[in-house]
């Protein structure tokens, strides 16, 4: 099992936003996470990246049968996690390739590999600026500074592919996308897909569904998992909203 | 109001200055009179507003020895092989060590031969602290366009000596040339420096000017630019402080005439417990001039900061825009920086704006990086350059600002994971 998260409870400034999470990733799958507005679903990506300010008040989780948690944000990457971001952050000063160059190296560091030069690094980045049909320009920008949302979209799915992760876990990607954008990212995604790769989905509508297709479906509400199915599951939300939600879980 | 000196020390350091040749007796009455003026005033307490945030206590209280005129030279006095170089030791001229010679384009004369150009008499403590006691200075006429950047260097390697060098430079109409002054200290020595630069900018001149301050940690250096431009002139200035136990420039720019354009910029770096300030004033004294105005700080430790901006705006200089910017990184909660804007505006048709940002490294910014397994250190360190990079980025030519980025990266770390943010 890559990622295993148990009977997982969270908190946000004392306040409880995850009530209880289950769930089970295996290698080679793809899950969504779906569910409304504040129903806990960017909380536990950061959670799962590290960010500070969340605190975990009781459950686990366990990555590649580690305990996720007690490692800092920079060892989850080396260990092959990645968060693409609901809201890349601009860094005015850094480029893209100083970006891209640093972590693909902290990575194979960490690894006990030797790090790349400059030369091998850019032919490696050149291959997939070219799948995302983005402009080399791009990499001597500034990280996201200036950047449209579409731009800053693309751009983390860049560094997804640069960096390989064993565990993509891609957080509202899909807002603020057109259709064209939105079938780029899912041409990286498809592109990285394999056996040796999960990848977990966040996502409030499943527009994104259509062009990456799950394996699972969980439909996320008031930090618990209410539901799971396979991808018809995500056509129901469609039809269905997530009107139906509070009153399943008062049932529950 | 004032500190006062220890007037038998000084009488007898000034008895030396004047062994040191001058050329008319005007200069030597100007420095009979500036001499006065020191024991008379004393240097500014901290009661006096222009002087507020920095205490030169320690500074006067000690017994500087009038400098003299090096044998030897410090092995740490290392000049780049490349450049045209006008060095000066101790504040005195070498012309041996000098790469660069005096031509019909450039003319380099020694300050002592030029007594027309000391007329200035300024009210300033600091010009009075370098007229009474200038060790040595150059003249400089730049009569078309020089192509390589002119350094003037200055290396100090004596303990507890001062020296007090100073420089004329005057741009001949349509001229271009950029100087690089230059100030470095040998490591861990204890000296004082004062240095005062006049610039004459004349019609349609274009002048960059760099300058630099890396003395020892342990140095006191106080600082005069005065800067005029006349019709349709450009300067560009870039002050880099990174040097000195204590250090302070009063940077003055006129714009004379219609059309003149000065940008001033600059990067402080301060640690332990160093103190830089830098008190700026740029006076529009003529309509249709412009000016704009970047400096930014990085401080850490228990280190000080100040940075005065003061903008004036004659009466009647219509058609003005003038653009102020201070922005600061505090990466210790006993760093201070004291930063203020002062604009004085006596016309109606005026563009002026300014601000003023004092902040800590942006959190989120430092958590997408870990998230993307770049290290703490590291991810900070970067940050910390992408800062100083805003400013940087203001130097247009390719050559200087990649030299200044140089200058930068070994302040903020030994790590040489940050050259590839070159």
């Amino acid at each position: 099992m890559l990622l295993t998260i148990e009977n997982l409870h969270a908190s946000v400034a004392g306040k409880p936003i995850l009530n209880g999470i289950d769930l089970q990733v295996n290698l080679g799958e793809v899950h969504a996470i779906m569910g409304p507005n504040g129903s806990g679903k960017s909380t536990l990506s950061n959670i799962l990246t590290g960010r500070s300010g969340y605190e975990v008040t009781a459950g686990s989780i366990r990555y590649e049968g580690k305990d996720l948690l007690e490692l800092a944000t920079e060892e989850r990457a080396h260990q092959g996690i990645f968060l693409a971001f609901q809201y890349p952050i601009e860094i005015p000063g850094v480029n893209n390739i100083y970006l891209l160059k640093a972590a693909y190296n902290a990575k194979r560091k960490a690894q006990g590999l030797s790090e790349v030069d400059a030369y091998e690094f850019l032919n490696l980045v050149k291959a997939n600026i070219k799948r995302l049909d983005m402009d080399e320009k791009f990499l001597y920008r500034d990280v996201n500074a200036g950047f449209s949302g579409g731009e800053k979209k693309r751009n983390e799915i860049l560094q997804m592919l640069v960096l390989e992760p064993t565990l993509a876990i891609l957080d509202e990607t899909d807002s603020g996308l057109d259709i064209d954008a939105l079938k780029v990212v899912a041409e990286g995604v498809s592109h990285l897909r394999s056996e040796n790769r999960a990848f977990v989905l966040i996502t409030h509508y499943q527009r994104l569904l259509d062009y990456i297709q799950p394996d699972f479906v969980h439909v996320l509400a008031n930090g618990k998992i209410i539901k799971s199915g396979d991808r018809s599951l995500a056509k129901e939300l469609e039809k269905t909203g997530y009107g139906w939600i509070s009153q399943v879980d008062t049932q529950s | 109001m004032m500190l006062e000196l220890n007037h038998l020390h000084y009488q007898q350091q000034f008895a030396k200055a004047k062994n040191v040749p001058r050329v008319s007796a005007w200069a030597r009455n100007a420095q009979a009179e500036a001499f006065d003026r020191l024991l008379t005033k004393g240097l500014p307490s901290q009661r006096v507003e222009d002087w507020k945030y920095t205490d030169l206590t320690l500074l006067a209280g000690k017994t500087w020895l009038l400098s003299e005129a090096a044998t030897e030279f410090n092995t740490e006095l290392s000049l780049p092989a490349h450049q045209k170089n006008l060095v000066f030791v101790d504040g005195y001229f070498c012309e041996h060590l000098s790469s660069l010679k005096s031509s019909h384009d450039l003319e380099i004369t020694s300050l002592q031969q030029s007594p027309h150009v000391m007329h200035e008499i300024s009210e300033d403590i600091i010009d009075d602290l370098n007229q009474a006691f200038m060790t040595d200075g150059l003249l400089i006429k730049i009569n078309s366009l020089i192509e390589e950047p002119i350094h003037l260097y200055h290396f100090n390697q004596s303990a507890n000596v001062m020296n007090h060098v100073r420089h004329w430079i005057i741009a001949e109409p349509s001229s271009q040339a950029t100087l690089i002054e230059h100030h470095v200290g040998a490591a861990d020595i204890e000296y004082f420096t004062t240095a005062v630069t006049h610039l004459h900018c004349k019609e349609n001149s274009n002048i960059t000017h760099y300058k630099l301050q890396q003395e020892s940690p342990k140095a006191y250096h106080l600082s005069q630019v005065i800067s005029s431009l006349e019709a349709n002139s450009t300067l560009q200035q870039f002050k880099f402080d990174s040097g000195s136990r204590l250090a302070r420039t009063n940077n003055t720019a006129r714009l004379l005439a219609p059309g003149a354009h000065c940008q001033l910029a600059g990067l402080y770096i301060t640690k332990q417990q160093q103190h830089v300030d830098n008190h700026t004033l740029i006076h529009h004294l003529a309509p249709h001039t412009t000016s704009n105005e970047f400096y930014e700080g990085i401080l850490t430790d228990r280190s000080r900061a100040v940075f005065n901006g003061r903008v004036i705006v004659q009466q009647d200089a219509q058609k003005i825009s003038a653009e102020q910017t201070n922005k600061n990184l505090l990466l210790s909660k006993h760093a201070e920086i004291d930063t203020k804007p002062q604009l004085e505006i006596y016309a109606d048709d005026v563009k002026c704006s300014h601000g003023a940002t004092v902040g800590q490294l942006d959190e989120e910014a430092l958590f997408y990086l870990q998230s993307r397994g770049i290290g703490e250190e590291q991810a900070k360190q970067a940050l910390i350059f992408g800062f100083a990079k805003a400013v940087l980025s203001t130097i247009t030519h390719q050559d200087t600002r990649l030299m200044l980025e140089k200058l930068t990266l070994p302040e903020l770390n030994q790590s040489s994971y940050l050259e590839d943010l070159l």
